[in-house]
């Protein structure tokens, strides 16, 4: 076991060093921040000290070692726009977006499992087939289109739900700012919420629905039908605990990709998280924040791979005799 | 196609002796494919799409790139208003004065070029490595499945942000180059569903007899892969990249709507969205909402074609 942790570990090494080479030369390569930073009437020589004050000046080999080295100090750099660290930026955003990435995943649970369950148990009733089409165009429509509608139904023509921002009611609970504590924090967490969750809330049904099909059949919920237990019984115990297992695997796995996904909710809705910030970076060119963005995220995914190749390889010991062996 | 007829030809006289005429396998798909009434309205409506997009400047009412004719007294007009030129503005204009038909039209060029050029681009890549790999074997096997593992485990949409933002050009960068830029990205998104997919039936194809046939003969590693092996793994190759057509459509909206996608000289479906989106809150709602139907057709359509190939064309529920 410690032998598949460590390997694993490496390869998570690896692949981040690998992404940081990437990301760090492509950012490197292409855009020229000075043009954004130096004021139009600066003379050449106040140009050469702003250059020289952020190091751009130095060859892309020596950048690449000063950026790892001191990535590896916690220190991603300091925005050219903002004049603050990086990762600071980041940390102060990430909350909003973890607030709206976990209300999306919550979103998606508890929608999702009792609809799978719903159009599993009686596959070829009309409210299945609704359930399932509807499955479909949640995976197949354009996020932002879909925000956007919302927008337009919700906030402009009934009025019923704000559009922007977080509200102001923002609490602090062991540290962390939260607008969920409020009415008004609600409201506005809702539309962005559902918007991030169609997609996944979609993918919850339809492996609810395909777990409790084939669990229906299984001998253990005719023998439990055969006892003489209510349905209610049979569903909850017997069908519910066993469709959960795939369902908790994928939603771990994808929580990654519903913090990715929040760049375009999160711009539709001008939610204050990551996501945007990435945008606005992006739109000024402002290296550092994007290149910490960029690791931040890479991280994120790299930790929870790991996380759930362990989880893997301690339910089945088949997983890690493999590695070890290959 | 020949390898594919042949062994659907054997397998239909074993299976049934008496039925003397062999009706040919591209006519038994198309008549599966007629069964399902849904899979031929969305077979029609991508039909249209692809009509209106070949022969989009004869039918649009006006050409919203001709700048003498676009004026911008015309702008926000509601849908069924009049244009200073006489021609009616069905759909409305958009906030420069465009006839929004119009504009629509040109952008589902755009989108519909992107999406079918970077998944053909994509296809090509991505069935050669994953031929390669399944052929081989061996090491290179390994390390072609490990680029293709390490890319599908990040979100399609987190890859192309990253190509997209490490590679943002300056506001002068020529428009060719954006759209350049965009098929880039999302052929770097997809090929490796391709890799993957025609990895996977080949490994199955390969240890077939026909091959080992073929490898008797002596017959070069090329001729093999592409004569024999690849026509046989040609089925999943259809269904994936139908799907994923529809896929990299909607991701080059996405990222246009972000401002990451095509610049505002290549307007595409994505973009005319975007550029509603800042008249969403006035109720100006015709420069987002008709573009954003137009897209919504575009992908359910191919999704309802490529759900009903992946059925027809998957040999375990056939019969």
């Amino acid at each position: 076991m410690t032998v598949f942790i460590i390997r694993r570990l490496m390869q998570a090494a690896l692949v981040v060093l690998v992404m940081s080479f990437l990301v760090f030369s492509g950012v490197f390569l292409v855009g020229d921040p000075t043009e954004i930073l130096v004021a139009d009437d600066a003379d050449q020589a106040e140009r050469q000290a702003i250059i020289e004050s952020l190091g751009l000046d130095k060859p892309f080999h020596i950048q690449y070692l000063r950026f790892l080295q001191k990535a590896a100090q916690g220190n991603l750099g300091e925005s050219f726009v903002f004049n603050e660290p990086a990762l600071q930026l980041i940390m102060d955003r990430l909350p909003a977006t973890m607030e709206l990435a976990v209300a999306a995943l919550l979103i998606s649970v508890v929608l999702g499992i009792p609809l799978g369950v719903i159009a599993g148990l009686r596959p070829e009733a009309a409210y299945s087939k609704i359930i399932m089409t509807g499955s479909i165009l949640g995976f197949s429509l354009p996020t932002f289109w879909v925000g956007i509608m919302m927008i337009i139904l919700f906030s402009v023509q009934l009025g019923w739900l704000p559009s922007t921002g977080r509200g102001d009611e923002i609490h602090y609970v062991l540290g962390f700012p939260t607008s969920l504590l409020t009415l008004d924090g609600w409201s506005h967490v809702l539309l962005p919420a559902v918007n991030l969750a169609l997609f996944k809330l979609s993918a919850v049904t339809r492996l609810a629905r395909a777990g409790t099909r084939e669990v229906v059949h299984q001998d253990y919920v005719k023998f439990a039908r055969a006892k003489g237990l209510t349905d209610r019984r049979v569903i909850f115990v017997h069908v519910l605990k066993n469709i959960l297992i795939p369902v908790v695997t994928v939603l771990g796995l994808e929580f990654g990709g519903l913090v990715a996904f929040s760049v375009v909710t999160e711009t539709i809705f001008a939610w204050p998280g990551i996501g945007k910030l990435l945008i606005d970076s992006i739109g000024l060119l402002d290296r550092p924040v994007i290149v910490a963005y960029l690791m931040i995220i890479v991280l994120l995914f790299v930790f929870l791979n790991l996380a759930v190749d362990i989880c893997y390889s301690l339910l089945d010991p088949r997983v890690r005799l493999q590695d070890i062996k290959a | 196609m020949t390898a594919i007829q042949e062994e659907t030809a054997v397998e239909k006289t074993v299976a049934d002796p008496k039925d003397a005429a062999v009706e040919s396998p591209f006519k038994r798909i198309l008549s599966d494919y007629m069964e399902s009434p849904v899979a031929v309205i969305g077979a029609i409506g991508v039909i249209l799409v692809i009509f209106i997009a070949v022969i989009g400047p004869f039918i649009a009412p006006t050409d919203p790139y001709d700048l003498s004719s676009v004026s911008f007294m015309d702008n926000l007009l509601a849908p069924g208003e009049t244009m200073a030129n006489g021609t009616v503005a069905w759909l409305g204009t958009d906030g420069a004065g465009r006839d929004l038909v119009s504009a629509m039209i040109y952008g589902l060029r755009i989108s519909l070029g992107v999406g079918v050029g970077s998944g053909i681009i994509a296809l090509i890549i991505g069935c050669t490595l994953g031929m390669i790999a399944a052929y081989f074997g061996g090491r290179t096997d390994m390390i072609i499945m490990r680029v293709v593992d390490m890319q599908l485990s990040f979100p399609a949409i987190l890859v192309a942000l990253i190509l997209l933002a490490v590679v943002k050009g300056g506001p002068n960068e020529p428009g060719y180059f954006a759209v350049f830029k965009i098929i880039a990205a999302l052929v770097v998104v997809q090929w490796a569903y391709y890799a993957r997919t025609i990895r996977g039936s080949a490994l199955v194809e390969r240890r077939k007899e026909y091959v080992e046939a073929a490898n008797c003969l002596a017959l070069g590693n090329s001729r093999v892969v592409f004569r024999h092996l690849l026509p046989n793994c040609i089925a999943p190759i259809i269904v994936v990249g139908t799907m994923q057509t529809a896929h990299a459509i909607s991701l080059e909206a996405t990222l246009s709507f972000l401002g990451l996608g095509l610049p505002q000289t290549e307007p595409s479906l994505g973009k005319l969205i975007s550029n509603g989106f800042d008249y969403v809150m006035s109720g100006k709602y015709w420069i987002t909402v008709f573009p954003g139907l137009a897209l919504l057709f575009m992908i359910v359509s191919i999704n309802l074609v490529g759900d009903r190939l992946r059925d027809v064309l998957n040999p375990r529920l056939q019969k």
